[in-house]
């Protein structure tokens, strides 16, 4: 019906200027500013649990914490750089030094438990709460990273989603362990690591759908 | 080989060809028509080369570098002058003609699952009163086709001439389904009052 020739001076004849994006990295930090303030406000609108400072006074939960909060930052990061055009997939391993600490510290903060506590530890309850306030605080922040990397539908939607979801996921986890108290560290990493393994599952199996509905920025 | 591959031997560095359609495309961010024209026609014979290698020669291979070609335009900005152009380029094309790879394979499923369905569905195809039944004015349903805005067209050649889904017109237009679905819905109904002789053509809306 067209020829490529016909198509390229169409192009050519319609073509407006356009803005190049900021650098990756400074979109991420943006992202993450924006990220930190809308969990700040969830996590004052319900009060920060009173127990923190002893719980922040041990070296597992601290190092669980930090962990969340670094996989969820070097996700992010991960997310910017793989939603372009051109840039390495290799990107997508940069959260797992974030993702071994969380994973690890929680690892420890069992068996620590179950020094504690003994069999005790083990006992696991439902917390339905944690996978409700994981998927609801990941909404928002979700919702400004699609809009941030919605170009990424047609570079590598699946990759970004993937490790989009992680940083949302992971993020969101951080607050809620600001505000509310789980007994054990199994329930933590149950609840709140199935919640997170939903988050990016999801965001997973729909980022085609997702990036086709939103449709990449014109200028 | 390829019109880029002359462009990338011209001088010794891998990158010289890169260099030169990186900052064609910086020209043409800042809205430059001609490097535009020159960097997407110098790169066609470089991405037909690529779908080439991907897809074999077939009916559809001109369609997957127009394809590419949309992609590239509707994500210009996300390219960063002060990288090379070449592996910007590349990941794009591949993303594209990996999605007309599934599209293929999935024609195919659905043309077994047909004939596995018996020969009745194909029988009314050879019936030669329902083959005069169909025949139309191809040229004038081009030349309306042709007067269409670029956006409408788009819509009417993903949507309706390839088939394609919504979600996967929206990808390889680079338009959002919702953008899509309006395109195509005043495409369709300029086409019927130009074909019929109603009043008015092509929407002016793109």
């Amino acid at each position: 019906m067209r020829t490529t020739e016909q198509l390229i001076d169409q192009l050519a004849a319609t073509v407006v200027p356009v803005v190049p994006l900021k650098p990756a990295l400074l979109r991420a930090v943006g992202w993450l500013a924006l990220s930190a303030a809308i969990v700040a406000g969830i996590v004052l609108s319900h009060g920060v649990r009173p127990d923190l400072a002893a719980q922040f006074a041990r070296p597992v939960m601290a190092a669980e914490w930090l962990g969340a909060v670094l996989t969820g930052v070097l996700a992010a990061v991960a997310t910017f750089q793989v939603s372009l055009p051109g840039r390495s997939r290799r990107w997508l391993l940069l959260p797992l030094p974030g993702l071994t600490l969380w994973l690890g510290a929680l690892c420890l903060g069992c068996l620590a438990d179950w020094f504690r506590h003994g069999p005790a530890a083990w006992a696991v309850g439902p917390s339905w709460s944690c996978v409700q306030a994981i998927l609801t605080t990941s909404l928002p922040l979700g919702i400004a990273l699609l809009v941030m990397v919605r170009h990424a539908g047609l570079v590598r939607p699946g990759a970004t989603a993937l490790v989009g979801g992680l940083a949302v996921a992971a993020l969101s986890a951080a607050g809620l362990s600001l505000y509310h108290h789980v007994d054990t560290a199994l329930m933590v990493l149950i609840w709140h690591g199935g919640a997170v393994a939903l988050v990016v599952c999801a965001a997973w199996g729909v980022s085609e759908r997702l990036f086709a509905w939103i449709g990449p920025a014109r200028a | 080989m390829t019109a880029g591959a002359p462009v990338a031997r011209a001088a010794s560095p891998a990158s010289a060809g890169d260099d030169a359609w990186g900052l064609l495309m910086a020209r043409a961010q800042a809205g430059d028509r001609q490097a535009y024209g020159q960097l997407l026609s110098e790169a066609a014979p470089y991405l037909r080369a690529l779908a080439l290698r991907y897809l074999g020669s077939g009916p559809d291979l001109e369609d997957a570098v127009q394809e590419i070609l949309l992609s590239v335009h509707a994500i210009r900005h996300t390219y960063e002058p002060s990288r090379p152009f070449r592996p910007w380029l590349a990941t794009i094309a591949s993303r594209r003609l990996i999605d007309v790879l599934r599209r293929r394979s999935r024609h195919v499923r659905h043309e077994v699952e047909e004939s596995a369905a018996g020969p009745e569905a194909a029988g009314d195809e050879l019936d030669p009163s329902v083959i005069a039944g169909r025949v139309v004015d191809i040229r004038s349903v081009r030349q309306a086709v042709a007067a269409l805005p670029v956006r409408q067209r788009e819509a009417v050649r993903l949507l309706r001439l390839q088939e394609l889904s919504l979600e996967e017109a929206a990808t390889a237009s680079g338009q959002s389904t919702g953008a899509l679905k309006v395109a195509c819905h005043r495409a369709l109904k300029s086409l019927r009052e130009m074909l019929t002789g109603g009043k008015g053509g092509a929407s002016a809306h793109d």
